[in-house]
């Protein structure tokens, strides 16, 4: 055996030798890089699936708000429309040049909880996930009639929904709500297979079956008041006629002066009773008001004037917060009728993106606001930084303890291994021989610990995504180191390193003094 | 340097003063003293008088304060650390009084292990080894046992083939015989001698028990050479 050889031969030996207290050394060490590493692969993965949650939409559009208001309305559907885009701007967005497709998506009702999504059938084409992946069905198919819904896969498992089943289609937020009515009833035409992405929880339904509900809606409600729906949907058309041409005449000058509430009360007679009521109340008030309102009764005016309104309310007030309480609490968020709460927007050339999103940002006729999915979803993900931040400080600490840990069961162990030093020194082993030892003695065990905790993270991967796969369609990858986790892994070596050398050091200084297990006597 | 050849002495002190520290008393006051090639030598100390200093300084474990010491007609406490360990694997034995041998090892690599340090070819020293094991009268069986499974005797036998496995031309014994009974001690000191006629090494044997320097012809006692008084 050459030097090298012996010096592993007596490492290996001498762990053998302490096998309680290496094997002891070596959990601690596997359980903390185990935890180190899941940490970071629970991250990346977060991270990725996070960011992969919508894919192949280069833009989405909606009324000017927050643009991650805008993309957790979208995507996630977390919160509620508090704006919406008028028809009119989804078919001018669609003329655009360099736009592919448009999908438009109405958001407002909900089934026990889960939200409806209202859509075209070419969502199911357009809207992708991951690495560009389709959605795909379970069973059935998409949705054909206004009379049909499409289901994703978590709202399915809970509720034990079945192809073919009849389901009712509330209106509103919330799952009491006072306008629940069992009139508009669906039937599930498909099952979306699991994505892992919000698509799961929600309910796909055209965007006339959410004009139904509303039309439904009115019906019923007015009814109570005597005065049938169907006439009130006619008095709002003829308003809307009324707007269209406010839309021709004054349109502009209006968006050009967008901010001024003045403006709109000499252009909208009708206004001013509005902002009357508006301004006796805070400016909270106003909100709920202006829900109340525009929904009930004026709900084709608010494509044509409030928005802008409401869009400096929001922009200088910033009154988010306001809207979204009130909106949960009447439970009537949906876009008017011939609204849509925001446009997924397909390209023909990534390379155009840009230049697109300027000219919707820049649309006259509707203040109106494009995002860059991928764009807005890092930002989204830098807001909950903090968190990993967190988990990541947490799992250094427990490997930092694990090191200390190492190194006092080297130290520990020194008392009896100064004697084995002294018999090495005796037979001319050279110091360095002893360092070496001893550093090696520490590095082998941390490999092994490392291997251990990678064994095992990927074991626990594969188990995991046993249940993942068929619960939530997702997969963890087995791809369990990134270029931060070998930083991690190098760094941890050089700690042990480092730290090896103190009892190394010591058994240099006891080699030196020839003293002890010889002067015994 | 081959000491190997030709030595003049074993040892030549020369006004050798050691001390545990700067400014403390010195441990070691020795003017002079030689041992001559292949002579055996008993020195006699007592418990504290500084003997197992004066073979770690033998063995360049330990270098002294001040004075020369050479060793094999090597001036050892001028060699850099490195030279000294090699120097030590090569030309020098050492068996202590009872923790001869890492508990981990086998005999044969507790054994083996002192060869490589010395820089020797690996292939013959397994069978010299066997041979070695075999001429102090321990089974070969033994060879493959862990040291710590072996009686004390056994392992003050198998710690005496690891300290002439080098052939070295000095051996330095301290007190190997305090952890055995009175036969065993008699039979350990008859088999030290007969192997030492094989070889050319010289020996110094230091123990406290003026008996065994009975079977020394030449005999000191560390009091009369060291000046320091031995209080340490």
């Amino acid at each position: 055996m050459g030097t090298l050889g012996a010096l592993f031969s007596v490492a290996y030996q001498s762990l053998r030798y302490r096998i309680g207290g290496v094997m002891l050394a070596i959990a601690a060490v596997a359980i903390s890089v185990f935890v180190l590493l899941s940490v970071e692969h629970v991250r990346h993965e977060a991270r990725s699936s996070f960011a992969s949650t919508v894919s192949n939409v280069d833009l989405i559009v909606g009324a000017r708000t927050g643009e991650i208001n805008l993309l957790l309305l979208s995507i996630f559907r977390i919160g509620t429309p508090t704006a919406n885009v008028a028809w009119e701007s989804v078919e001018a967005i669609a003329e655009q040049p360099n736009v592919e497709w448009v999908v438009p998506i109405s958001l407002g009702d909900s089934h026990k909880n889960f939200r409806v999504v209202g859509t075209t059938a070419e969502f199911f084409d357009r809207y992708m996930y991951g690495q560009s992946q389709p959605l795909t069905f379970q069973v059935g198919q998409r949705f054909d009639e206004t009379s049909d819904v499409v289901v994703g896969s978590r709202v399915a498992a809970e509720l034990g929904y079945a192809l073919g089943d009849e389901l009712i289609l509330s209106h509103g937020m919330a799952d009491t709500s006072f306008t629940h009515h069992d009139q508009v009833s669906f039937s599930i035409t498909g099952l979306l297979a699991p994505t892992g992405t919000p698509v799961d929880n929600a309910l796909f339904v055209s965007l006339e079956a959410i004009e139904a509900i509303h039309a439904d809606e009115g019906e019923t409600e007015s009814s109570t008041d005597g005065s049938p729906g169907y006439v009130k949907a006619h008095e709002e058309d003829e308003e809307h006629v009324e707007h269209g041409q406010h839309d021709e005449t004054k349109h502009h000058d209006e968006h050009a002066h967008h901010g001024e509430h003045k403006e709109h009360e000499d252009e909208h007679a009708h206004h001013d009773e509005h902002e009357e009521q508006e301004h006796k109340g805070e400016h909270a008030d106003h909100d709920e008001h202006e829900e109340y309102t525009h929904h009930e009764e004026h709900e084709h005016e608010d494509e044509h004037g409030h928005h802008d309104e409401r869009n400096e309310h929001e922009d200088e007030h910033g009154h988010h917060d306001e809207h979204e309480e009130h909106s949960d609490h009447h439970g009537h968020d949906h876009p008017p009728l011939g609204t849509v709460t925001a446009i997924l927007v397909g390209l023909d050339s990534p390379g155009v993106t840009l230049q697109v999103q300027r000219r919707i940002n820049e649309y006259t006729d509707e203040a109106l606001l494009a995002i860059l999915p991928g764009f807005t979803l890092a930002q989204l993900w830098s807001l909950v930084g903090g968190v990993e931040n967190v988990l990541r400080g947490i799992s250094v600490l427990v490997f930092i303890s694990a090191l200390f840990g190492l190194n006092a069961m080297m130290l520990a162990s020194m008392r009896e291994r100064k004697r084995e030093i002294e018999i090495l020194r005796s037979i001319g082993a050279p110091s360095l021989f002893i360092v070496a030892l001893l550093v090696i003695e520490s590095l082998l065990v941390v490999t092994l610990g490392i291997v251990l905790a990678l064994a095992g993270l990927i074991g626990a991967i594969l188990v995991v995504n046993n249940l993942l796969a068929s619960e939530l369609g997702i997969m963890l990858s087995l791809q369990v180191l990134y270029s931060s986790s070998f930083i991690a892994l190098a760094l941890i070596y050089l700690t042990t390193l480092i730290l090896s050398l103190v009892p190394a050091w010591r058994a240099y200084a006891a080699a030196h003094s020839y003293s002890s297990g010889v002067e015994i006597n | 340097m081959n000491p190997q050849e030709n030595i003049t002495a074993a040892i030549d002190i020369k006004e050798l003063v050691f001390r545990f520290g700067p400014g403390l008393e010195p441990v070691l006051t020795i003017p002079s003293w030689r041992v001559e090639a292949k002579q055996r030598v008993f020195l006699q100390g007592n418990s504290g008088s500084g003997k197992s200093t004066l073979l770690g300084i033998l063995a360049g474990l330990r270098t002294p304060s001040s004075g020369s010491v050479s060793v094999l007609d090597t001036q050892i406490s001028s060699l850099s650390g490195r030279k000294r360990d090699a120097f030590r694997a090569q030309h020098i034995g050492v068996v202590f009084q009872q923790f001869n041998l890492i508990p981990f090892l086998s005999v044969l690599d507790n054994i083996l292990l002192a060869g490589q340090f010395a820089g020797r070819a690996s292939r013959a020293n397994k069978a010299r080894a066997l041979e070695l094991i075999d001429r102090v009268n321990l089974e070969p069986r033994l060879a493959g046992r862990k040291a710590e499974q072996l009686s004390i005797g056994q392992q003050q036998r198998v710690a005496i083939v690891r300290a002439l496995f080098n052939s070295p031309s000095l051996l330095l014994v301290d007190e190997p015989t305090s952890a055995l009974d009175h036969a065993n001690k008699e039979s350990f000191l008859r088999l030290l001698n007969e192997v030492l006629d094989d070889t050319n090494c010289a020996m110094v044997f230091v123990s406290h028990d003026p008996s065994i320097g009975e079977m020394f012809e030449d005999r000191v006692a560390l009091d009369d050479l060291n000046q320091s008084g031995g209080t340490h």
